[in-house]
């Protein structure tokens, strides 16, 4: 090897960490740029405005917002999919990684310190990371970015599942924060800004679980928090608050919608009982099981994926969520490719 | 190694008569009309198959033999059977035992999906996979002038070749013996190789023509081998096929990184790993392309334990589909159980890989 393509060599392993992140964010956005204009037939099924329709009220409020946007208004709903999809990934890796980089890692604290909490001890952290959890922090990016489910339920069939996760993991994120700024040890400036954070968190998570109500699974990861991270009243007393804003945000958006569309505000429940394409109800077993299972598969697949990729998440729940999260991901993306294999697009 | 080779040549004796579609349509009838052009360098200028040059070349020379054409196309896999068998075991001779030896060359004497493909068939998978194979253990022994000339000789015969450049890339890499200057030797081979065909009239560049011309001829995200777009089968290939090799970057670029940043040196099981990588998610699959991995498998498991399942439900599952395609002519099971099936195996594997590379990354701690 001459000495030139050693240079070469050694200059791409010293960056290759964020050469790949570049590359792997480069060509998730190929991918969905490529599906954008991508119409599977059940994809407009779902955004005709059927009596009956199974969507949820905050989902109607974000398609008229994007139905404004460019000349075919079903299709560029999906820049906003995208764009969630990358904000899913992110969130969803750094909560996987909090304990060891952002929070809890001790060598962190003793050279930057607690008082150093926030972007310049995030870098920082970062930047003391071994490559073995470097390494990890980027198989989560990619793994999260390129499950299928994600793709397909998302770019391929116009779902809105990760803009209602999105909100949802941000509103936990900052929980984590408030959490931390909150504790007993810290000045009463710092608890205040601490409340304050809390409060948006739940109109965050709440909001996330309006869009789409099947994100409650994302009170697994909630409830499966070690003790130095979440206090049980403190956790007890969000999720019923997170619950509560939930049905108010969906009851003013019920009520818009039945203003401006004459829907009713109790749809939020309807993907429980009516067939998502046709509207009409559900009688047999089989379909019902199937369309929970489709409805279901996104959020499973992303808490499934952070309960796995947590490194103290405990070893029963990650058991038992791998497998869970495997099948729901395989049975999605085989459920969803036979619905492209049978709707051709046109 | 003698009784196993009696043993070998006495199955694959069963399969002489045997004619498959290709064997009908395509070989006999390139050679039937090679004869019809006279034999001479007209009939390379006027061949008309997918293959390359050097195929062709020694399809010719096989209309000079007075054997019927059906055994003496057939007759050549089977050398390259032997030579395959021969050359694992060589090399595993060295460095793991007389009697480990032994069991290479068995499982590829005995290996259905060889026997199949080379005797029934008389397919050439069997020779592009002895030279790719070969350009593997050069490398790994450091010989990189032989490595590059096995290498170009595996690409004269087919472009699936392809699949043996993720792992000598990573040689490239951790080795740092092979300079990208040793590339020019491709070239220099090739040229070689097609010069009956130059001499035919068909041009400096036929050996890059004719691949050319086939990239892109078959435009569909499934095409018969059980992978990962075993799932999208009927999805439209304007969309979906540049999704599939986006994605297939994706997953070869990710490999690169966790074994280039590791210490892990088992680069036998890291070459089906990539093998299978390569085969699993890129597009337009045909039933053939995995040979490579499909033998390679059960070798590497001679010595790696918990790679024995695994190979026995991969060769279980190939077998089926060449039985059901090639034999029966029937889909067989139904290509979602095949490809997951196959999917299954690669993610076993890497579920084995994967943490020894994270364990094995190197431990410095960037400032």
């Amino acid at each position: 090897m001459t000495s030139f393509e050693k240079k070469i060599i050694e200059f791409v392993e010293k960056h290759f960490l964020l050469f790949l992140f570049l590359f792997v964010s480069g060509v998730s956005f190929l991918i969905r740029r490529q599906l954008i204009w991508y119409r599977a037939e059940d994809f407009s099924v779902f955004y005709d405005f059927h009596e009956k329709t199974i969507q949820t009220a905050g989902w109607f409020v974000n398609f008229k917002w994007f139905s404004k946007i460019g000349d075919v208004s079903i299709n560029s709903s999906k820049w906003l999919i995208l764009l969630s999809d990358y904000l899913v990934a992110v969130l969803a890796t750094v909560i996987c990684m909090w304990q060891e980089v952002f929070s809890g890692n001790a060598f962190i604290k003793k050279n930057a310190g607690e008082k150093k909490f926030g972007n310049a001890s995030v870098i920082c952290g970062f930047r003391m990371l071994s490559e073995k959890k470097k390494a990890k922090l980027l198989l989560l990016y990619t793994a999260f970015l390129f499950a299928p489910t994600v793709i397909l339920r998302g770019m391929a069939q116009g779902r809105e599942d990760s803009f209602g996760m999105a909100f949802l993991l941000g509103g936990y994120l900052l929980y984590l924060i408030a959490y931390q700024w909150m504790k007993k040890n810290q000045s009463e400036g710092k608890r205040a800004k601490g409340i304050l954070m809390l409060v948006l968190a739940l109109l965050f998570a709440g909001y996330g679980i309006c869009i789409c109500p099947w994100n409650i699974f994302m009170v697994i990861v909630w409830a499966s928090l070690r003790p130095e991270d979440n206090d049980g009243e403190v956790r007890r007393l969000s999720l019923v608050a997170v619950m509560l804003i939930a049905v108010g945000l969906q009851l003013i958006f019920g009520r818009m919608m039945e203003l401006t569309l004459g829907e009713s505000f109790v749809q939020l429940l309807r993907f429980l009982r009516n067939d998502a394409a046709t509207g009409e109800q559900l009688l047999d077993a089989g379909p019902w099981m199937w369309q929970q299972l489709l409805i279901a598969a996104y959020p499973v697949t992303i808490v499934g994926g952070i309960l796995l990729g947590r490194k103290n998440a405990e070893n029963r729940w990650r058991n038992r969520m791998l497998f869970l999260a495997l099948v729901i991901a395989l049975a999605t993306c085989l459920g969803v490719s036979m619905g492209i294999s049978v709707f051709l697009p046109y | 190694m003698v009784i196993l080779s009696l043993v070998g040549i006495g199955i694959r004796l069963f399969g002489m008569n045997f004619q498959g579609v290709d064997m009908r349509m395509c070989l006999l009838g390139w050679t039937d009309k090679m004869i019809e052009d006279g034999r001479g360098l007209r009939a390379l200028k006027e061949f008309s198959g997918d293959y390359n040059m050097p195929y062709a070349t020694l399809l010719l020379l096989l209309t000079y033999l007075p054997i019927p054409r059906l055994y003496s196309i057939k007759a050549l896999s089977i050398i390259f059977d032997f030579l395959l068998a021969g050359e694992l075991a060589h090399f595993f001779r060295k460095d793991y035992g007389e009697k480990r030896a032994l069991t290479a060359y068995g499982i590829v004497m005995l290996h259905p999906i060889v026997i199949l493909n080379s005797a029934f068939l008389g397919q050439c998978d069997v020779i592009y996979i002895a030279f790719a194979v070969l350009s593997f253990l050069y490398l790994e022994k450091d010989q990189p002038v032989h490595s590059m000339i096995a290498l170009a000789l595996a690409f004269s015969f087919k472009l699936q070749s392809i699949f043996i450049l993720p792992i000598l890339i990573v040689l490239y890499w951790r080795r740092k013996k092979m300079s990208l200057l040793h590339l020019l030797i491709l070239p220099v081979v090739w040229e070689i190789v097609c010069i009956p065909a130059i001499l035919a009239g068909r041009g400096l560049g036929v050996f890059y023509s004719c691949y050319l011309n086939q990239t892109g001829s078959y435009e569909k995200v499934y095409y018969y081998y059980p992978n990962l777009w075993g799932f999208f089968q009927m999805a439209p290939y304007y969309v979906f096929g540049k999704i599939a090799v986006l994605t297939a970057m994706v997953v070869m670029a990710l490999m690169l990184y966790l074994i280039v940043k590791s210490d892990y040196e088992d680069y036998g099981t890291l070459l089906v790993w990539m093998a299978m990588g390569c085969v699993l998610f890129l597009p337009s699959m045909h039933e053939r392309y995995a040979f490579l991995p499909e033998v390679m498998l059960p070798v590497i498991a001679i010595v790696r334990k918990n790679l024995r399942v695994p190979a026995l439900v991969l060769v279980l599952s190939t077998t089926a589909c060449y039985l059901c395609s090639y034999f029966y002519n029937t889909e067989g099971w139904p290509p979602y159980a095949m490809s997951a099936i196959h999917l299954g195996v690669f993610f076993y594997i890497t579920w084995t890989v994967v943490p020894k590379l994270l364990e094995s990354a190197k431990k410095e701690v960037t400032e």
